[in-house]
């Protein structure tokens, strides 16, 4: 039976050779752009890079300070300080890890310049994310705590600098001071903003300690633990930290402090639909205004394709006359008319597919968006194959509906 | 004839209804598309009220607060140093650098106005160097010091929206109320200083004066140069500055180059979206086109009998492309009441009255162009059945 659907859709389809084209025209280019969309927010959401293991991290990268009265607020990045006496007084993470934040800077070397990205960090940077070296090794806590003059580099900076040459055991030179490359890395795609650099050294090499006496500035905090669901315990216990006992400077007149451990989705929700005031991440506002545009951007798509199949359905309409007085029934007409409209879904989402995965290669050659790196994933594909499902039925089932019910008499005659 | 269309409509309403919400909905899109392309495009024409070829701005960062008594002695240092390099031809100091989003407002209460504005602070000689222009009053100058008040520049923008009768020069735009403030007493208008870039709103824009001897808290200092900079003048500048105060770190960028980034910033997300609307209109666009073709095949008979009746071929074509035509209309008309709401409740700022309508009909003539073109063909085709032929069936 089913296969006797499949052959008289094919010869419908090629029947109306133009018909076919619009509504395969119109599904493959929305899948398309869902699917283009759809592994660029997964390549955030589940990180290849260092940041893969995403469930054992959380990232504190916001303070809001403010007075009582709320007339007087400060938002920003941690200082040092603040996470001095603050966040290392946080008993459940294994781990905290911090860094000074990625800056851009000119690098000189044999007469040309090249701008790249420099990230302080301490050693358990090297722990808390899971960086993939090329050749050597990350930084000590010995050498960290030291204040040894080495650097962890990336491909491109290995590329840019020193050709085809091994970076390992180069000098590097920053500002004033010269650093030995001991370490060369995968680079970091640009949507893991926690690893996101070109160059990494520690921050104890700084020539200065004025850094350490401020409240706010340029830091990120990354706390760790091997087990996610004690990790969710660690925001818990930051922001009950921040509601009763936090320590900030008095002659700030700062009074209340509000900040959070994010998970990648809770950092990206709070950036927009941010509330200074309150420690909410409005997750749940964040997944239904997605859901929304997304429904929205569908709706075109689909009325478009129910105009045509309905408008196709009066050209077969001596069709369904014919079978309707042979003794079809509704409910297999409905059918047949589903799985041909799914069978045309089908179709131009695998066309979409392939058009995404042309499009993601040519973003990743183009470097629109640095180190991208889109490799074919089953996760994104599951999506893709429920987008098609639900388009097909959205589509189908109300021409199909309409279709079944057309009385033989009228349908044999030609009308409608 | 437009009644009789109507009515034909009408009586077929239940498969044109589908039809008409995807008009409304594809009208919302290209409006929305209008909308942005007429709004940067004309943000695009007006003057950015200075010059930025050759401009140059070393940036300090510092990685730690402020420290009034050391930090200014540093930055006294390094803008002398900086001074003496003979690639600079004038050096200046502004606050908020120009083509970023950086930015300080303020907003004061001056006889029952809200005034409030974007500022900037700049020294003595900048706005000649920066090619400004000046419409009245003048610009600051060495004797502005150790007065009563401080002076402030204001742009013209600022005259029109808080003074509309013109008169500003010497009046006071500061609140004199609360404590330890100082009058600020405008001394100048300038045309414009458009610091967010060319594709930014026109904002009142306030200067004040900042004084290259005892500078303050200045993050930034603009750099004419004399000609292209090269690697080795930027290595140089570079390092010399790490070396005299290692615990900043220092960027320098020409304006042109932040400009292009920042503009880019603005068209890549907005071509994208256009890209997306376009594959949308296509679509659209196919699947009006393939409906009426369907329509006209489906409608032999009464096409057959009007020819039959001493119909033309062009009034045939003619109906059925006025019925499309009637049809879109309807569409954009359902668009239309949804879309007025936003100007009318005032949802984006930004879409005022003129760029409304400027965008509305814009988008009416590409929807209604466009329902033309797909409906060009299928008309044709209707005109193509010869009466005989469709009144066979009967």
């Amino acid at each position: 039976m089913l296969l006797n659907y499949i052959i008289t859709a094919w010869k419908v389809f090629l029947r109306r050779k133009f018909f076919t084209f619009i509504n395969l025209f119109g599904i493959s280019l929305t899948l398309m752009v869902l699917m283009v969309i759809s592994t660029i927010g997964e390549s955030y959401f589940y990180p290849k890079g260092p940041e893969k293991n995403t469930d054992n991290i959380r990232v504190i990268n916001r303070l809001v300070l403010t007075n009582e009265a709320h007339n007087q607020t400060n938002s920003g990045r941690l200082g040092y300080k603040f996470i001095k006496e603050n966040l290392f007084r946080l008993q459940t993470p294994e781990l905290i890890s911090i860094n000074s934040g990625s800056y851009g800077t000119s690098i000189f070397h044999q007469g040309k310049k090249t701008k790249l990205l420099v990230k302080k960090t301490d050693s358990n940077f090297w722990k808390v994310l899971d960086f993939d070296f090329m050749t050597g090794r990350a930084y000590s806590d010995g050498e960290f705590n030291e204040g040894k003059f080495v650097a962890v580099v990336n491909q491109h900076t290995e590329q840019e600098l020193f050709g085809d040459a091994s970076a390992v055991g180069q000098k590097l030179s920053l500002g004033n001071q010269s650093f030995t490359i001991i370490g060369v890395v995968e680079n970091v795609p640009i949507v893991e903003e926690v690893a996101l650099s070109d160059i990494w050294v520690p921050y104890t090499t700084n020539a200065t300690t004025d850094y350490q006496q401020e409240t706010r500035g340029s830091w990120d905090a990354i706390l760790y633990h091997s087990n996610p669901a004690i990790l969710e315990d660690a925001n818990k216990e930051y922001i009950n930290l921040l509601k009763n006992e936090v320590i900030l400077d008095v002659s700030d007149n700062m009074t209340e402090a509000y900040s959070g451990a994010y998970t990648k989705l809770e950092s990206l929700s709070r950036e927009m639909f941010y509330d200074n005031y309150s420690y909410d991440t409005h997750e749940e506002l964040f997944i239904s205004v997605m859901a929304g545009l997304v429904l929205l951007f569908m709706l075109l798509p689909s009325i478009n394709m129910i105009n045509l199949n309905v408008s196709r359905m009066m050209e077969r309409s001596s069709e369904i006359g014919v079978r309707k007085a042979f003794g079809a029934s509704t409910k297999q007409l409905l059918m047949q008319f589903i799985i041909e409209s799914i069978l045309l879904t089908l179709a131009g989402g695998i066309l979409g597919i392939i058009l995404s995965l042309l499009i993601l290669h040519s973003i990743e050659a183009s470097g629109l968006i640095p180190y991208a790196h889109f490799p074919f994933n089953i996760r994104v594909f599951l999506i893709g194959l429920f987008l098609i499902l639900v388009f097909g039925l959205i589509s189908g089932v109300y021409p199909a509906y309409k279709m079944s019910r057309l009385s033989p008499v009228t349908a044999l005659k030609g009308g409608f | 004839m437009f009644l009789h269309l109507f009515k034909m409509i009408w009586n077929r309403k239940r498969s044109n209804s589908l039809i008409i919400a995807e008009i409304a909905i594809a009208f919302i899109v290209i409006f929305a598309v209008a909308v942005l392309a007429i709004r940067n495009y004309n943000l695009y024409q007006i003057p950015l009220g200075y010059n930025y070829e050759n401009m140059w701005r070393i940036q300090i960062m510092p990685t730690r607060g402020w420290n009034e008594s050391k930090d200014e002695i540093t930055l006294l240092q390094i803008i002398n140093s900086v001074k003496q390099q003979p690639e600079v031809e004038t050096l200046h100091l502004l606050e908020n650098p120009t083509f970023r989003n950086w930015r300080s407002s303020s907003s004061v209460d001056i006889d029952g106005q809200e005034i409030s504005y974007f500022r900037n602070t700049f020294d003595d000689n900048a706005a000649q160097t920066f090619g400004m222009t000046l419409n009245d009053g003048r610009w600051f100058e060495p004797q502005d010091s150790n007065q009563n008040y401080d002076p402030v520049l204001v742009n013209q923008e600022f005259v029109k929206r808080y003074f509309p009768n013109g008169k500003v020069i010497g009046k006071n735009i500061a609140d004199l109320e609360s404590e330890d403030s100082r009058e600020k007493r405008i001394v100048g208008v300038f045309q414009s200083f458009r610091q967010f870039g060319e594709l930014s709103d026109v904002v009142p824009y306030v200067f004040s004066r900042s004084d290259m001897q005892a500078p303050g808290k200045t993050l930034g200092i603009e750099l004419k140069l004399s000609a292209d900079l090269n690697p080795a003048f930027e290595q140089r500048v570079l390092e010399m500055l790490k070396a005299l105060a290692p615990e900043n770190n220092y960027s320098l960028t020409s304006w042109e180059s932040q400009r292009q980034s920042q503009i880019r910033q603005t068209t890549v997300p907005l071509t994208i979206l256009a890209i997306i609307a376009g594959f949308l209109i296509i679509m659209v666009a196919m699947g009006l086109f393939g409906v009426l073709w369907q329509n006209v095949t489906s409608r032999t008979h009464e096409i057959g009998l009007r020819r039959a009746l001493g119909a033309t071929a062009v009034g045939i074509h003619k109906q059925i492309i006025g019925e499309l035509m009637i049809v879109t209309f309807i569409g954009i008309t359902i668009a239309f009441i949804g879309l007025v709401q936003l100007p009318m409740l005032g949802v984006f700022q930004e879409l005022d009255w003129p760029l409304f309508w400027v965008s509305l009909l814009s988008a009416m003539a590409f929807m209604l162009t466009l329902a033309a073109l797909c409906g060009y063909y299928p008309g044709k085709i209707a005109t193509m059945n010869s009466p005989s032929e469709a009144l066979y069936y009967e």
